[in-house]
Parts: C-alpha cells; structure tokens; sequence
C-alpha cells in the first residue's frame, strides 16, 4: 500500500476490524496459520483461471483464488481426518509448499506459452503491490466486514459450542458442520479479498497479532470477540496517522514510507507489549487457576 | 558442455540440498514445527535489510551473515514465545515472521527504494543460476559455493546428530524424561533449532524458501507413514529426498519447467503417492482393510444366524440367499461375499440353495456365540483342510 490517502485509511481500518474477527475465531480454532496457508494455497488457482480463460479480471482471478483456497482447505481437513499424525503443521506445511510448487510450474509453463504477454496484472494480484488502493477495494473489504460480522452475529449462540465443544454441540443438535463450513468460507473470501488490497504478510500479522494482543485480557468468547474487532480497528485508524506523522518527521526526503510494513509493525507491537504485561502481572499476583 | 556441467552441478546442489532439508525435516515434523521453514525463511529479509544499512553493497557476505542472524533470532523468539502461550506454535510463528519481514521490508523501502534488491527477489529463489557463484582459492575453481556450504553443513548436522542420537531421540519422543534424567534438554533445544536454521538459510539461498519448505514436508511424511523406527526414519526421508530431486530436475530438463518447482512438485507428488498407498495407513490400504473386516463381520453373523436355525430345525426355509437378506438386512452382495468367505474356507458349503454349516463351521460359531479367547479364535480362522471335515 502507498501513501495513505482516505481510502487507504478506510481500508486500513476495515482491514483490522475483519482480521481481528476472524483470526480470533481462527485463533480459538488452533488454526493461526491458516491464513498465510490459504493465501499460498490461492496462486495456483489465480494463475490456472487466467490459463483458462485469458482475462485478467479481479472477479475471475478472485474466483480462481477462491476455489482454490477453498480446495486447500478442505484437503488440509481431509488428510488430517485421514492421518492423525500430521495434525498441526505437516499437512499445511505440505500443501502450501505443494500449491507454491504446482504455481510456478504453471507460471514457468505460462511463460514459454504466453510469450511475455504482460503479466504485471497477475504479478500484482499475487503479491498484493497494488500501486494505490481504490475506492472499489475499500468498498469491497466493508462488504466482506459486513457479510462476517452478520453471519457471526446470526450463529451467535452456537458459535462458543462450535469453538469449545464441538461433540457436546453435535449432541445438541445445533448445525455444528454448517458453521465451520460458514467459517472456513468467509475465512477464504477475506484472505483472497485481503490478498489484493493489504498483502499476505500484513493479512496473516493481523490474524494472529490481534487476537494474541487481547487474548490474555479476557476470558470470555463475546468480549474477546468484541475487542478483538474493535483493537484491529484502531489499529487499522492509527496506521495511517502514524505513516503521516512519520513522514512528516523526516521531512520530504521524497521517500514514501510504506503502509503495510506499519500496520504489521503496530499490531505485533501492541501484541507484544500486551504479553509482556499479562506475563508480569501473572508474575505479581498468581491468580488460582480453577481445577479441571 | 558448459550448460552440461551446469547442469550436473546444479544436480549436485539440489541434492545436498535436499540431504540437509531432510535430514532436518523429521525432527521438525516429529516436534510439530515444519512450518518453522517458511517462517524463518520470511524472517531473512530483516537480517538482510540491517546487514544493507550497514554495509550498503548488494552482492556482499556480511548480508547472508545478517540473514542467517535473523533468521536465528527469529527462530529463538519462536521457540520462546510457544512457552509463554503454552505450546501455541501456530500463534508464535505467525506473530514472530510478519514482524522480522515487515522490518526488513520497512528497512529495505526506505533505504534502498531504487536498488535491485526488492523482496520479490528475495523471495524467489533461483536454483538455475546457484553453480555461477564459484569458490576460488588460488585462482583454482573449487565448485559452487552453495555445495560447499552445504556438504558442510550436512557433514556438521549429521556428526552432531550422531553423536547426541540418545539425548535427540529423548528430544523429539519424550523432553520431560529428559529432564528427569538430567540430560541437557535445553541445548539439545538450542542446536535443533540452530541446525534447523542454518539449513533453511543455506537451502533458501540456493533455491527459495518455498522449495526449502517442501524439502522439509514432503520426504518427511513419506518416511513417517512407512517406518516406525528413528533411523529407518531419517534413512527413507533421505531416500525419499534424493528420489525427488533426480526425478524432478529430470523432469525439469526434459519439459523447460522451472527447476525448483518441479523438484517440489516431485517431492509433493510422492509424498501424495505415498499418503495414498503406504501400507496400513494409506487411504487406499485403509479402505482395503476396512472392507475386508466388513466381509470378516459379515461371515460371522451369517455362521452364527444359519447354525441357529439349523438347531431350530427350519434350515430348509430359512437358510436360503433371499431369506438371510431380508432377516440380516444386508445386500444380497454383502451376504455372497460373506458366504463366499466361509465357503471358500470350508466353514460352510451351499446345499441345494441354502447355506449349510460344517463340522468346523459348527466349531467356529460355537466359539463366535462364547466369544472365545482371541488365540484359539484366530486359530480357527485359518484356512480348514477338507480332511478335518472327516
């Protein structure tokens, strides 16, 4: 992202509040990676999309990606339903190399084929270097803030037994496999929506930096929610003024200071500190964890 | 003849690449921590960005020594921070990476806006050009450079390994044992992690830290699913790494595909093989066996069922294909393949169209019905000899 105008900081600022949301539940789920792993997982499916039908259109592009995540998706919970063992790391690990290695294959295939036919477009969409964020982009990063934050508010009250206890929610009766559906495809449409606008690395820092920052604040499901969202949209406020004032500061050197390394410098700073905090008041006064 | 000798070096590094990746690879995967590859490899960039604002040349040393420091750091505050959130792995490496890349990153756009050296570059590794860089000593040409440091590499992580091969089987099975028996749990920890990241940042330096990430993975799973011992363990990964790069720069030189990716498409390519069709945990073997249990299931039930009703004495109408469907409830398939195990094993014979049970048929579901030891029950499940009918 450039120089921070009132669309950046729009999108900034819903950038953080989407990211808080669902890397909190994404965090609760024990899948914090799961959002860098999808954002590899979408290139072979933006590159096979622009193989197939030769347009370098964002809806078709993001189609292609979106399948394509969704794919990853459900093969990381196919073979960790299949093996047990390579629950955790190995079949992430596995399948994002994997869709990397299968990528620039077709990209090396692509080249000899296409013949330098100019792939700039593609190149931007995969490393999220858009040279300025429009208005579109902001407009689509609020529709996806809107459709999540509905979608959680609608499943509020199955959603703690979903991320707590799943098997006690299935007894219940309560629609247990269509909310994680619900979740891993709105987890795919912000992580190809975000891959565009704000960048894999400022999207997977945001999953995870947002949700750690709160997490030892609370420890009830709707306040973590709650000030997750509402810190990543802060952040995603204070990012913008913080790449002003410091340009500002080193006066007109002519150097542009890039939003995104920012914006992840300041929500894995604010988690840092709100570690280091909890973990020297745990040290003055150890509460009594409830026995099991 | 040049591009000939290229090509044989190029082979060379790939394949000490791959040696070092999977030598390290199942201590990652056994102690969850694969994705520790791609983190530290993302992580380099700060290193290289500070080593840049020291020493503002592009092609010097002190940047590989900047990244290998970092990418040390990063992989430290990791393993430290998976203690303070109580074994988040995930959580740790996703806070600890965007924050090492976003340095760098930060670093490199304001102090080199222009220069060649953008992250792009960085990420993209070029296995195609790692032989140009030569050794000299003397002005006699040694080979590439990568090789060198990785053979080194190999041959320090595998003394080391074999040397502490006790205390790094206590590391990835049992570290609370460890402690217990007072072995230095703690710099088995530190050097673990430490040859982790030499190999990545040697590994990623010839050939991009995605490949580096797939070296690590996929000959890895391939030894897990088909060995049950640490050394067969680290002696198939080998294996399973060597087989990918011949196959994969083969296929890059016959098809003009790019080199890394098609060495990691071999790689992933058997890994899926493998996940398909290891022995007992395969998905294929898994279904074969599921089935055959079924049919075992099944035998018994229809033993049991055709041996009561010819105590009760009305075999002659209950006994036939169409009655035991309907009262069993299973597919006239289900029920073939069941009669089809006892008959073929002489624990019953079709009689005129109802299944009649044998002498040892008549053993078996006596057993079935007791639930017999599983000794004398497995004995019995073998094969009869038609002489025992006697």
């Amino acid at each position: 992202m450039n120089t921070p105008d009132a669309a950046v900081a729009f999108a900034c600022l819903t950038a953080g509040g989407l990211y808080g949301l669902l890397g909190s539940m994404a965090f609760l789920r024990r899948q914090s990676l799961r959002g860098d792993v999808l954002a590899h997982g979408a290139w072979p499916g933006v590159l096979l999309a622009f193989a197939l039908t030769g347009q370098r259109s964002p809806a078709i592009l993001g189609l292609g990606a979106l399948v394509s995540a969704l794919g990853m998706n459900y093969l990381i919970s196919f073979l960790e339903r299949q093996f047990p063992r390579l629950k955790g790391d190995a079949a992430p690990a596995l399948l994002l190399s994997g869709s990397f290695a299968v990528a620039s294959v077709i990209w090396s295939l692509m080249q000899r084929h296409t013949e330098g036919l100019g792939q700039a477009g593609l190149k931007s969409f995969l490393l999220g270097q858009a040279a300025s964020v429009q208005w579109q982009d902001t407009w689509s990063l609020i529709l996806v803030f809107a459709l999540a934050t509905l979608s959680v508010l609608f499943f509020w009250r199955d959603l703690p037994g979903v991320l707590f206890d799943r098997d006690q929610a299935i007894i219940q009766g309560r629609p247990v496999k269509m909310i994680e559906w619900l979740l891993e495809l709105l987890l795919a449409i912000a992580v190809v929506t975000g891959l565009t606008i704000v960048g894999v690395v400022v999207l997977s820092a945001l999953f995870v930096a947002i949700p750690l920052a709160v997490r030892p604040f609370t420890h009830r499901f709707g306040p973590f929610l709650l000030a997750s969202t509402l810190l990543g949209t802060m952040i995603g406020m204070a990012t913008p003024w913080i790449v002003i004032s410091l340009e500002s500061g080193f006066g007109n050197s002519g150097r542009g200071i890039p939003t995104g390394p920012i914006f992840v410098l300041a929500a894995s700073l604010l988690a840092f500190t709100s570690l280091l905090v909890a973990h020297f008041f745990a040290r003055k006064s150890p509460k009594e964890l409830p026995t099991p | 003849m040049t591009i000939f000798a290229g090509l044989l070096e190029v082979t060379l590094i790939g394949s000490l690449a791959a040696l070092a990746c999977s030598l390290v690879g199942p201590v990652l995967l056994l102690r969850k921590r694969v994705l520790l590859g791609d983190a530290v490899s993302h992580s380099l960039l700060a290193g290289i960005g500070v080593a840049y604002l020291i020493h503002p040349v592009l092609d010097s040393p002190w940047l590989r020594v900047g990244a290998a420091v970092s990418g040390c750091l990063a992989a430290w505050s990791a393993s430290q921070l998976t203690q303070v959130l109580r074994g988040r792995a995930d959580a740790a490496l996703g806070l600890v990476f965007p924050f090492f890349f976003s340095i760098g990153a930060l670093i490199l756009a304001l102090a080199a806006p222009d220069s060649h050296l953008d992250v792009d570059q960085v990420l993209s590794g070029n296995l195609e050009a790692s032989w140009l860089e030569r050794t000299r000593l003397m002005d006699i040409d040694f080979g590439p450079t990568a090789s060198w440091n990785l053979g080194l590499a190999v041959i320090v992580i595998a003394t080391l390994g074999w040397l502490g091969r006790r205390d790094l089987q206590l590391h990835l099975f049992d570290p609370q044992q460890g402690q217990v028996l007072g072995r230095p749990m703690w710099l088995v920890e530190i050097l673990v992690v430490l040859s982790a990241t030499t190999v990545i940042v040697l590994a990623f330096d010839a050939m991009g830290p995605i490949l580096v990430v797939t070296l690590l993975a996929g000959p890895g799973i391939c030894a897990w699913l088909i060995t049950k011992r640490l050394p067969t363990f680290f002696l198939a990964s080998v294996i399973a790494g060597q087989i990918s790069v011949v196959t994969g720069v083969g296929m890059a030189g016959t098809l003009d595909l790019n080199l890394a990716g098609s060495i990691g498409l071999m790689a992933v390519t058997l890994a899926a093989a493998v996940l398909a069709f290891a022995p007992y945990y395969g998905i294929f073997p898994k279904l074969i066996s599921a089935k055959q249990a079924r049919t075992r299931f099944v035998a018994r039930l229809l033993l049991v069922h055709v041996r009561q009703h010819e105590i009760k004495g009305d075999h002659s109408i209950e006994n036939s294909l169409e009655s035991l469907c309907t009262h069993l409830g299973l597919s006239s398939k289900d029920v073939l393949s069941g009669a089809n195990w006892l008959t073929t094993r002489y624990f019953a014979e079709w009689n005129a169209q109802n299944l009649a049970t044998t002498q040892a048929g008549i053993n078996l579901a006596k057993l079935v019905v007791e639930g017999a030891e599983i000794g004398h029950f497995n004995q019995l499940f073998q094969t009869q000899r038609p002489a025992s009918l006697m």
